[in-house]
């Protein structure tokens, strides 16, 4: 009577004996990427409102991110905590399958190295944003048994660093070279993964040989022919550009990894197959334009006039006050950048287009089913050309076609030789990817935040743009602990610069 | 003590039963003499039938009793016999009857009017004793209870005499004869002792007023009764008509202030709300309710009600409520194991009392009165101009809305909306209660049906409910007795800014506070007014709030149902002389239902309501729970040595099922089924194709169950020599079904000793000394109010853990949660010393206890290192709590003639403190802290330090967030002190922005060392005092509750004291601004550079308050008039609830109540509670 089992489900000592099992921890293993409101539920956008491109349209109360556009950001903010504790709840479910796995009977090498390989290159992506965001962090690569009492101190950024690429080099071993269903990791994956650990980490660690380890895998990866940019000739170059972020054409050709999303029925139970990233970041809700974001993020009006009009991608990634909107063809009304239902939203400036979906479907409830890329075929080009570049201080050949593949795809002119410096590229991969989670990283890496900041005060004719004053680099490029993990492993360690935080 | 041996021998199971055979017993030891006659004469022509079969005396006396007006009064030591009789006396006269069963016995009957005296003396004998006093005369006169009904066999002696008689049946009593400077007693069991002094009167009226905690009350003790004089713990009690004061829909409201060292902190206005009790202090961070125990069925820690919470005491009518008890400390409640470490609150319903039929009648109507003027909003002009300020400081020269506010600011006179008039009302109650009991010598019966409906101060926010008692007890024979328990009740709920979705409880309000009040609430058509209807130029300002709370609270539906049924069966057999079986089984069954229903709506810019989709939820819950419950009573006394001893054997197990289904895509509000027909959702291109056909949108379910089981061994022995050395001791063996296998059994022992000091032979000659016992009592306890299969690892799955491929829902799974097999019991330990002290014959009681109390084993997740990755911390029994405390009650008959005056009085203090806490890590919840070494919940932030009046107290002042042009060596920030423009101002801390104490002088404001605890949540100590007058017919009672030594933090404050698009306090009137400097309200900026929001002391405010709680006043209609109309009592009354309160506390009510769930580590916190309002009441009651 008084032996009672919970009826709802296994307990842990149940788990890990079927191949069944670990395919669903595989799927738990993804499902970290998108839990509950985290990483790419909504804190991504909080990397974009911290750029050149966004600022916060809501109160600074409403979300963790809300001081984020100000850098009023503290040890103890909701949504920095979230990078790192989901971060790691990701790392373990990686880590559950890593240990548990091998140990399950009646399970194929062929399978076993397919969940394997999923499961580490998720795993090295995780630790790839812990250092983007935060440095030196602890690695920790299997579950642990007892909780009372564990702590675990650092490892530098290189040793991090070298971690990732470790691991991604197993994940192009493990992984298959297509995928049994779309969404899922394959081989190439790893490797393009790799190119943007080479790229990032050569600008983060000064480690400058890199570049050219960046520029090869990048240039595997092309030659693979495995993957191609949306270019339909027979279209125009902003129909070619929008349908990447189309609900109905994705996992097309450009999709290298993404976080998949579905709609779940409209109810936000289950954010963590239906999102709230492109709705977060997209502007208010107006049911007759069939606009549905939650105006957290606006797009600032520097972002707006540094933007070349005759760039096709400029009308189709941005509203601008006074835009028409058209859906089916049909005008249904004017974007009005005054009108929305921020408080903070100004009056100069507009909002993110890019992932309005222009179909006639009805989102239902503030959910969005759009897929997030973290890694495209058009940012993989990118980071050849600028890899091709940092590696020996010149543009290539064969890094100026990935570059001009990417312009002449949106309707731009080629570059030619000896024409193209780093922060074209830079320019090109801020258009190209706005509104991607990317900026941050570009403006971190290379360490142009500041020079970024100053143009915003610049370009602002109403005097409102004053958000990014409190930008101080030395602090703000890597990003406090959070407090709580702090307080919660006493090996780690405040960083100098941040052991004495104003709120 | 014959009293007691009485007590022994009548089975002592019912409570009414032995008081009427006392009351005798007492009549009959003062009335030795009788020498006046009743004033009325009652016909001797009264014929008797009797039917006697193996009859013992004492039947034969109840049976005339029933059949005749006549009673007895005899000493039931005398007329004990064995003797039975058989045979038949048909159309006898009372005499013929008495001679017939008295022939053959020493008994002898003295027959006046209608009180027959049966005795063994010769009463004419006795007559003649008073007969040689000097300067006689007569006096007459009638006695009332404080409602003001006669009282029939009232003894009235002169004191120091033995001459004296017993009222009549309508109360009146006339003595010949006496001397003029006598005192006369009066006196009868469960009522306080009056004297009068005669002095030359003819006639005095006597109103007695009951005896509340006399020493010979009977109290609940868990698994059987004692008598006060003889409890060694610390039990408090409070009868249900002093419970029914108070109209309120749940008994623990009413339990305010009506016992000391038991807390009862309000929930909120809402609705059926009830209240948390909190015996002796906050001794867990987790669940802090005590046990409630109902006629034996044990409820469990039921949570009272934080805000927004049901009561599930609401579904009990008080009117069913005969007595309260509350066991406080560990010896008391050792007997209820590791179930009561938070105390026992043991609730016993009315029962028949076996003699006429008696139906009763109790009806109120009450309204709850609201003052909007209390949230102190601005008028729309007045917004107007703040808003314009703060836009102009922030430097926006060209905003939204702004050729609106310019307009206002012009003077235009633009029509303002009242939002909170529309959301809120003067709230209703009524409730009606019909009961009617009976019996005969067999069997008995209570029976009672309620009807209670209550509307909530915000509109369509209701609770209704039904209730159905029966209980009944029946005797086989004189050695076997049975009886049940019944309540069926059904409550109604329709919530209204409660929860849809978030903690709403406070929502709906301070939504309405700060909606603009220039934003119309309907539009022409009649329908809710969306973003795109209003003033052109208001475009995109009045929507800041963006959910139209009339719409949701008008047209949504919160609706929950509650079905309970409690029900249980027993049976008594005395097995020999002393040794009772008890046996009891029970079924506690209840389900709830709850209805959510969100239609469509076509308000535009509704973030709430996106589309034209209606949302449904549907759900319910069953939880059942049988009880077996056997036990074996002894009782014997040798010589002077009294024992009772109690073995027991309890078991119970409870199931728990619930499932729900939602779906928000019904296309209109017509559907409330879910077979609706299939949807499909169509996606077409440019050109209208269709590209695409999506699967419908398929309906959630969700499903969750629970069993857990208990066990329990318990045993208890009472001893005391003479009355005078008493002892308890108590151990209980429990094992509960929520720990592993290792940890499963725990014991819990306690002991208890008293002294009756007042009957040691030394303190026999002080007179004024009552009675006066000294209580030591030590006990072990525990809790296990933890959720189920905590002590196993889990595996999380579904939700959380799926992701998508082939863009379908793939399911995931994983350990989410690591195994603890060492989780057990939380263990209460705690030591009493109380003192019982009643005076001058029992005007004046005292009590008075200290206690300590320890809370050890502290189940709490354990906070491991972030770096685990485990979805859900696994916990341990980690952390401890010591509460101390004193508590005294004070019960005083002041004046007891006319006029009865009685006050009681209430003080309580309690300390708490946390030893211990998991890694000894503190645990925030937004304001509040529980670190070590403080209490629970203590209130936690900066400490503002008025506001910075220029730029030199600026940049002199320890780094908030001033302007820095770069750190240095120490990363200590440097300011850039030419920086005093506007655009800085905007940008950065300025004047006008609060300065924050920089507590530990390392020149930068920090969370980490600029935070400290500010508040306390916990009160130092609190006090009641009520007073009860009556004259006549007539009674008036009030009572005062005070609170001292405890801090609110007004949050919704920290929502209204800023300037925005939405209404804000009235208090940004006066904000700082360069020519009219404030020190307590900052410049008005639309953003917050300074973060002048942060928790600090700015939003602090002492929640000290003294309230009037209640003032009741009650009218007995003569009965002479009532009579006519077949009444036995008929007593109109007036209610006023919180009709005065003294307080600093600028929000609407200091008595906030605990956050939703009872949570004390969320406490002291005011989001804008449903307040608690001004309640007046008008009732009646009526008995025939």
């Amino acid at each position: 009577m008084l032996d009672l089992q919970d009826p709802t489900g296994p307990t842990g000592a149940d788990f890990f004996k079927t191949e069944r099992d670990v395919e669903k921890a595989v799927v738990a293993a993804y499902g970290g990427l998108t839990n509950g409101l985290s990483l790419w539920g909504e804190d991504m956008m909080a990397l974009e409102q911290i750029t050149d491109n966004f600022y916060n349209g809501s109160t600074l109360t409403d979300g963790g991110h809300g001081t984020w556009h100000l850098f009023q950001i503290t040890p103890q903010n909701s949504t920095l905590t979230d990078f790192y504790r989901y971060l790691y709840i990701a790392i373990n479910r990686a880590n559950q399958v890593i240990v548990n796995a091998p140990l399950v009977d009646g399970i194929t090498t062929t399978s076993l190295n397919n969940h394997l390989g999923q499961v580490h290159f998720l795993r090295a992506y995780e630790y790839f944003l812990l250092t983007l965001i935060f440095g030196d962090v602890p690695v920790i690569l299997e579950p642990t048994g007892d909780p009372a009492g564990y702590a675990k101190g650092v490892s530098s950024a290189t040793d991090v660093y070298d971690q990732i690429i470790a691991d991604l080099k197993l994940a192009e071993q493990l992984l298959p070279g297509s995928p049994s269903e779309s969404g899922r990791l394959v081989t190439l994956a790893a490797s393009a993964m790799l190119v943007k650990v080479y790229l990032f980490g050569a600008d983060e660690l000064k480690n400058t040989s890199w570049y050219q380890l960046a520029q090869q895998k990048a240039e595997q990866v092309i030659n693979s022919n495995a993957y191609a940019l949306v270019n339909d000739p027979s279209k125009t170059p902003a129909e070619n550009f929008i349908e990447i972020f189309s609900t109905v054409k994705e996992n097309g050709p450009e999709d290298i990894f993404s976080i998949q999303h579905f709609n779940d029925g409209g109810i936000r139970t289950n954010s963590n197959i239906g999102t709230g990233y492109a709705m977060a970041i997209s502007p208010r809700y107006n049911k007759n334009l069939n606009v549905f974001g939650y105006g957290w993020g606006y797009v600032y009006e520097s972002a707006i006039k540094r933007w070349d009009n005759n760039d096709p991608r400029k009308d189709v990634s941005l509203w601008i006050d006074g835009e028409k909107i058209f859906l089916n063809g049909v005008s249904k009304g004017t974007y009005k950048q005054g009108s929305q239902q921020r408080p903070n939203a100004r009056p100069k400036g507009g909002g993110l287009q890019k992932f309005w979906w222009a179909e006639n479907f009805k989102s239902n409830n503030a959910i969005s089913d759009l897929n997030m890329k973290v890694i495209r075929y058009a940012d993989l080009l990118l980071m050849h050309a600028e890899a091709d570049l940092m590696a020996d201080g010149n543009l290539g050949a064969n890094g100026l076609v990935s570059l001009n593949k990417v312009r002449n795809r949106a309707g731009l002119n080629s570059y030619s030789l000896g024409t193209v410096d780093r922060k074209m590229i830079l320019d090109e991969r801020r258009w190209e990817l706005f509104g991607e989670a990317q900026r941050w990283f570009d403006l971190m890496r290379t360490r142009t935040a500041e020079q970024a900041f100053a143009l915003l005060l610049e370009d602002d004719t109403d005097g409102d743009d004053v958000d990014k004053n409190g930008f101080v680099g030395e602090r703000y490029y890597k990003m406090p602990y959070p407090q709580q993990a702090l307080d919660r492993n006493p090996l780690l360690v405040q960083k100098p610069v941040w052991a004495r935080t104003a709120e | 003590m014959k009293k007691k041996q009485i007590y022994g021998v009548w089975y002592g199971h019912t409570l009414f039963k032995t008081l009427r055979i006392m009351r005798l017993t007492l009549g009959l030891l003062l009335v030795l003499v009788v020498q006046g006659w009743a004033t009325k004469s009652y016909s001797q022509k009264t014929l008797l039938n009797l039917n006697m079969k193996n009859a013992q005396l004492l039947d034969i006396l109840d049976a005339i009793e029933k059949q005749t007006d006549y009673y007895f009064l005899f000493n039931y030591e005398q007329i004990r016999s064995d003797k039975k009789f058989d045979g038949q006396a048909t159309n006898k006269k009372i005499d013929e009857t008495l001679d017939l069963i008295l022939k053959g016995t020493d008994l002898t009957y003295t027959i006046k009017d209608r009180q027959i005296i049966i005795s063994k003396e010769k009463l004419g004998l006795l007559q003649e004793a008073g007969s040689d006093l000097q300067q006689q005369k007569s006096i007459s006169g009638k006695v009332n209870d404080s409602s003001g009904t006669s009282l029939p066999g009232v003894s009235v002696v002169v004191k120091g005499t033995t001459i004296g008689i017993i009222t009549d049946v309508e109360g009146n009593y006339s003595l010949a004869n006496i001397p003029t400077n006598a005192t006369l007693q009066f006196s009868f069991v469960g009522m306080k002792t009056q004297e009068a002094q005669v002095a030359g009167k003819t006639t005095i009226n006597i109103t007695l007023a009951e005896e509340a905690i006399g020493i010979d009350e009977v109290v609940a003790v868990g698994y059987g009764t004692q008598k006060r004089r003889d409890v060694t713990g610390s039990v408090a009690s409070v009868k249900g008509d002093v419970l029914n004061e108070i109209p309120a829909p749940s008994l623990e409201q009413s339990l305010s202030g009506r016992a000391a060292g038991v807390q009862v902190i309000s929930g909120s206005g809402t609705p059926g709300s009830g209240a948390t009790i909190r015996v002796r202090g906050v001794g867990t961070l987790n669940n802090n309710e005590p046990l409630y125990v109902i006629d034996g069925i044990i409820l469990g820690n039921i949570a009272g009600g934080g805000q927004g919470d049901v009561s599930p005491l609401s579904l009990i009518n008080p009117n069913d409520i005969e007595s309260v008890d509350i066991l406080k400390d560990a010896s008391a409640t050792a007997i209820y194991g590791a179930r009561a470490g938070n105390g026992a609150v043991i609730i016993t319903t009315k029962r028949g009392k076996g003699d006429k039929l008696n139906v009763s009648y109790d009806g109120y109507t009450a309204v709850n009165k609201l003052d909007q003027s209390r949230y102190g909003m601005m008028t729309g002009p007045e917004w107007a101009q703040v808003y314009a300020k703060a836009q102009d400081n922030s430097g926006n020269s060209d905003y939204t809305g702004q050729p609106f506010v310019n307009r206002i600011i012009a003077g235009e006179n633009i029509p303002t909306y009242d939002w909170v008039g529309e959301l809120m009302q003067n709230g209703k109650i009524q409730s009606h209660n019909l009961s009617v009991s009976g019996g005969n010598e067999e069997s008995n019966y209570f029976t009672s049906v309620s009807y209670f409906k209550q509307d909530g101060i915000v509109n369509n926010s209701d609770l209704e409910r039904f209730t159905l008692r029966f209980n009944s007890d029946h005797k086989i024979g004189s050695k076997f007795k049975f009886g049940n328990t019944m309540l069926i009740s059904r409550s109604n709920n329709n919530k209204r800014g409660n929860t849809y979705g978030f903690d709403n409880t406070t929502d709906y309000l301070n939504r309405v506070l700060r909606v603009n009040v220039y934003k119309p609430i309907y539009d022409p058509t009649g329908y809710y007014a969306g973003v795109n209807y209003h003033d052109p130029d208001a475009e995109g300002l009045l929507d800041s709030e963006n959910s139209h709370t009339i719409w949701a609270v008008n047209e949504m539906t919160e609706f929950d149902a509650v079905n309970r049924l409690w029900t249980s069966l027993y049976g008594d057999l005395e097995i020999i002389d002393g040794l009772v079986f008890h046996t009891m089984g029970s079924v506690d069954y209840n389900t709830t239902k709850y209805h959510n229903y969100r239609p469509s709506n076509k308000i535009e810019g509704n973030m709430g309501s996106p589309d034209e989709k209606t949302r449904l939820e549907i759900g319910e819950s069953e939880r059942q729970t049988w009880f077996i419950e056997n036990t074996l009573t002894y009782t014997k006394k040798i010589k002077d040595h009294n024992f009772s001893a109690l073995l027991g054997y309890q078991s119970q197990n409870s199931k728990f099922t619930s499932f729900y289904a939602l779906d928000g895509s019904f296309e209109n509000t017509d559907y409330w089924f879910f077979n609706r027909p299939h949807l499909k959702t169509e996606v077409k291109d440019a050109e209208g194709n269709i590209i695409m056909t999506l699967p419908a949108l398929t309906v959630v379910a969700g499903n969750n169950e629970f069993e857990e089981s208990f066990v329990s061994l318990f045993g208890r022995l009472n001893y005391d020599y003479k009355g005078k050395y008493l002892l308890t001791a108590t151990v209980r063996r429990d094992a509960s079904s929520k720990f592993g296998p290792d940890y499963r059994w725990g014991t819990f022992p306690a002991m208890s000793v008293g002294w009756r000091i007042s009957e040691e032979e030394f303190m026999k000659g002080i007179s004024w000394l009552h009675n006066m016992k000294l209580r030591v009592g030590y006990g072990i306890s525990g809790s296990d109010n933890v959720p189920n299969y905590q002590f196993t690892s889990e595996v999380g799955s579904e939700g959380e853990f799926n992701y998508v491929f082939n863009e379908g829902e793939a399911s995931g799974a994983t350990i989410a949660r690591l195994a603890n097999n060492a989780l057990r019991w939380e263990e209460i330990k705690m030591g009493n010393i109380g003192l019982d002290v009643s005076l001058f014959k029992g005007r004046i009681d005292i009590v008075a206890d200290v206690f300590d109390k320890t809370t050890s084993d502290l189940f709490l997740p354990y906070a491991p290192a972030f770096e685990i990755g485990m979805e859900s911390n696994p916990s341990g029994n980690l952390g401890e709590v010591k509460n101390k405390g004193f508590e005294l009650g004070i019960h005083s008959v002041n004046m007891q003639r006319k006029i009865t005056w009685t006050t009681d009085f209430s003080f309580s203090t309690v300390k708490n403190e946390i030893v211990s806490l998991p890694q000894n890590a503190d645990r925030f919840s937004n304001v509040n802290i529980s670190r070590v070494g403080e209490e629970i919940g203590a209130l936690y932030g900066y400490v503002a330090d008025g506001i910075f009046q220029n730029w030199d107290e600026v940049y002199s002042h320890a780094y908030q967030n001033q302007a820095v042009s770069s750190f240095d060596e120490n990363s200590m920030p440097i300011y850039d002190k030419t920086k005093t423009d506007k655009s800085t101002s905007i940008s950065f801390t300025a004047p006008g922005d609060f300065r924050y104490k920089d507590l530990n002088e390392d020149g930068i404001i920090d969370s980490e060392n600029d935070r400290k605890i500010i508040g306390s949540s916990i009160p130092d100590f609190t006090w009641n005092l009520s007073n009860t007058l009556s004259y006549k017919g007539l009674s008036l009672s009030f009572y005062f509750q005070g609170v001292h030594g405890v801090d609110i933090y007004n949050s919704l404050r920290s929502l209204t004291e800023s300037p925005n698009s939405g209404n804000s306090s009235a208090v940004l009137l006066n904000a700082w601004d360069g020519e009219r400097p404030s020190n307590t309200i900052p410049r008005l900026l639309i953003t917050d550079p300074n973060n002048n929001m942060r928790t600090s002391t700015r939003f602090l405010e002492s929640g000290d308050y003294i309230r009037l709680k209640n003032v009741r006043i009650a009218y007995n209609l003569p009965s002479l008039m009532i009579k006519k109309v077949g009444m036995k009592q008929c007593q109109l009354y007036v209610t006023g609830t919180n009709l005065l309160t003294f307080t600093d506390y600028s929000g609407y009510d200091p008595e906030i109540g605990l956050r939703s769930g009872g949570d004390n580590e969320t406490a002291g916190v005011d989001f804008g509670t449903y307040p608690n309002t001004r309640q007046y009441t008008l009732g009646v009651k009526i008995t025939f």
